[in-house]
């Protein structure tokens, strides 16, 4: 961590007391950041008594050790020998189906993220390009649903999905994010800085309105696509609130987040090891996606600047 | 070949009046150029022309056909914009390849995956269509590559490429020149001209540029405010302008215009120096507005007294800036570099013979001609 920001290659190396400062403050930031992904990389490498007693390290031991829940099923203690970290995944793997939460996770978010394009894009479009009546006091209600909360409206939202008979449905976790006003809002920024002359040329070579979007639009929106996906993807894919509430039943509908409910607390208590190895699998998708569009996100937040 | 007429066009954004019924006949093949400083109405009457605004009121015939409520792709006419408007994330052959196929293909031909399978044969033949086009534009090395890649020229050249494959009814150019840099500009305006002579087909040019103007149109309309004040050849209009404000218009450097008077005698006079002007003004008296071009103007024995206080060598020609007493505005005036005195100067001004145009205080124009044939008749 420290290493990274240290000039260390840096020809001369000049003491700077501001530059110094900016560093501590920066790293601190960092520090705070990354203590619990620290932690959470940690304990899915522990074995229990080692996450329990704070000892082992970073990596632990890795010493095998005897897994109880195996010894109680009846199993002869010499076979329930495992080493922490296969004893962390495997249970994550096996004691709730993980993979299916996963599969559920990108189903989901990606139907959201489809809609939401399909929506944003059009209302972005006429936004920012066509003159029409109101169009003023539309983009106002843009901008006044951006300041509404989710949590203010949960409650509204599962009344009407429940009376629709919705609840535990794939469409009760789609359904309420198809409308991103923070897309449209993103988009029609966006928009604003193509050129008039662009859209008048796909006019004038017989493109219809729709087809400027699908056709024009949206290929020079690309950037800022990305930006829009990396919001709305880490927003569904992390988000734990809404599924809570509409998934209740149907344990095949989960998504990832929830999954973790599956090691909270029961009576033989807390089950942290398997706990954060479920989380380390969460996580890991994103961190990852981001790092491959981290280029395109960047760019993305910076459209202000772009011409 | 197709007659193009607009007919009382009329045009205001919110309370501000754009066009003031315009009433303009294109001729078939001509090169027309609608010229002004900004904001006098031309790029909007273009743009009602191609159908991209509705005007308020008014007719747009293409062919003895009236269009007024045609869309745009359907009226036939193909626009260069000053910013090219090229597609940015296609190839520069997809890019003149996307107005035939929006054209020439149906609906499910059009559509991505199934399209190219169904229309093979069509697309092929349109495909060589875009290569001939560009090998007349000589581009056809770029036909792979995306418009970032390319130059500001190479860009224009796409964008008229992109034009000509429809081969529309008429070539609609909105200051197609004026993000190329200037050594580019004069390029190009011979090339257009050249391309207009090939093609044989309708060019309407917008311009606020009116060198551009002078340089490649058969006609030119001067407009300003909402109206055409002039419509006619360059050399016509340049020579025989109108009105004072077409005359401060057209022409670099600018006319001078001077406040003069025509006394009592009828004859014409600027701070009590007699301009030659071989007519008696009989029945105007009073101030007028002169009209001096920097050529009709020579140093001469008598004449404005002044002072050079500036001076501008081409090369070919140099302009003296001429700072007279009583004059607001120095004078500008075109010598041959042998004859031209240096800077701070003193020097006399005077106005080669019949030259002078005078203009009546409303800005309109006095005839001389007319006015001396009226004394001989």
């Amino acid at each position: 961590m420290s290493e990274a920001t240290v000039p260390v290659a840096a020809p001369v190396v000049r003491f700077s007391t501001t530059e110094t400062l900016k560093h501590v403050v920066l790293i601190l930031g960092a520090v705070i950041v990354l203590l619990p992904f620290y932690v959470m990389v940690s304990y899915a490498l522990k074995s229990p008594a080692e996450i329990m007693q704070g000892t082992g390290g970073f990596f632990g031991s890795q010493e095998p050790f005897r897994d109880e829940y195996c010894v109680k099923l009846g199993n002869p203690a010499d076979d329930c020998l495992v080493t922490p970290i296969a004893y962390n995944f495997t249970t994550a793997f096996g004691k709730a189906p993980l993979l299916r939460y996963l599969l559920n996770g990108v189903v989901v978010t990606g139907m959201i993220f489809l809609i939401q394009v399909l929506v944003a894009l059009p209302c972005a479009y006429a936004l920012a390009k066509l003159r029409f009546w109101g169009r003023e006091a539309v983009f106002g209600l843009v901008l006044f649903c951006l300041l509404i909360p989710v949590h203010a409206i949960a409650l509204p939202l599962y009344i009407m999905l429940a009376k629709l008979g919705l609840t535990n449905t794939y469409a009760a976790l789609v359904v309420p994010w198809t409308i991103s006003v923070f897309g449209i809002f993103l988009m029609r920024q966006f928009f604003m800085t193509v050129p008039d002359d662009l859209i008048d040329a796909a006019r004038m070579d017989g493109m219809t309105e729709f087809s400027i979007i699908w056709r024009v639009m949206l290929p020079t929106a690309v950037p800022a696509l990305m930006a829009f996906a990396i919001f709305s993807v880490v927003a569904h894919w992390n988000d734990y609130f809404w599924p809570r509430i509409v998934i209740t039943g149907d344990r095949s509908l989960f998504t990832p987040p929830l999954g973790m409910r599956e090691f909270k607390g029961d009576v033989d208590g807390d089950n942290f090891g398997p706990m954060m190895a479920t989380a380390l699998v969460i996580v890991t998708p994103l961190v990852v996606a981001f790092l491959l569009a981290q280029r395109r996100f960047i760019e993305g937040i910076t459209l202000s600047g772009m011409k | 070949m197709t007659e193009i007429a607009l007919r009382g066009i009329a045009k205001s954004f919110g309370e501000t009046p754009v066009l003031n019924g315009v009433d303009l006949t294109v001729r078939p093949g001509e090169f027309l150029t609608l010229v002004g400083p900004s904001g006098c109405g031309k790029s909007t009457l273009l743009r009602i022309l191609a159908g991209l605004e509705a005007a308020d009121a008014g007719q747009v015939q293409i062919g003895g056909q009236d269009v007024t409520t045609v869309r745009p792709a359907a009226r036939n006419l193909a626009m260069v914009f000053q910013s090219y408007a090229l597609y940015p994330h296609l190839s520069v052959a997809d890019n003149m390849l996307t107005p035939l196929k929006l054209r020439d293909l149906g609906r499910v031909e059009n559509l991505p995956l199934i399209g190219p399978l169904v229309s093979r044969g069509k697309r092929a033949g349109l495909r060589a269509e875009v290569q001939r086009t560009a090998e007349i534009l000589k581009i056809d090395h770029l036909l792979g590559r995306k418009p970032g890649q390319l130059s500001g020229g190479q860009r224009q050249r796409v964008a008229l490429g992109r034009a000509m494959v429809r081969q529309p009814v008429a070539f609609l150019m909105d200051e197609p020149l004026s993000n190329l840099d200037a050594a580019l500009r004069v390029h190009m305006r011979a090339e257009l001209s050249q391309l207009h002579r090939s093609l044989g087909t309708t060019f309407i040019y917008v311009t606020h540029d009116q060198a551009e103007a002078l340089t490649m149109s058969d006609r030119m309309a001067v407009m300003m405010g909402g109206d055409i004040l002039q419509l006619g050849a360059p050399g016509a209009i340049y020579d025989d302008p109108d009105t004072v404000q077409v005359a401060g218009f057209i022409g670099s450097p600018k006319i001078n215009l001077i406040p003069g008077e025509v006394d009592g005698a009828g004859a014409l006079r600027i701070l009590g120096y007699r301009v030659p002007v071989d007519m008696e003004l009989r029945n105007t008296r009073g101030p007028v507005t002169v009209g001096l071009r920097p050529e009709h103007l020579t140093p001469a024995a008598n004449g404005l007294a002044g002072r050079v206080v500036h001076r501008e060598n081409l090369g070919s020609d140099v302009f003296l800036h001429v700072g007279v007493e009583g004059l607001e505005q120095p004078l500008t005036m075109r010598v041959p570099p042998a004859q031209a005195p240096a800077a701070g100067a003193p020097i006399r001004c005077a106005a080669k013979q019949d030259c002078a145009m005078i203009f009546a205080p409303g800005g309109k124009r006095l005839r001389l001609p007319q006015a001396r044939t009226a004394v001989v008749a």
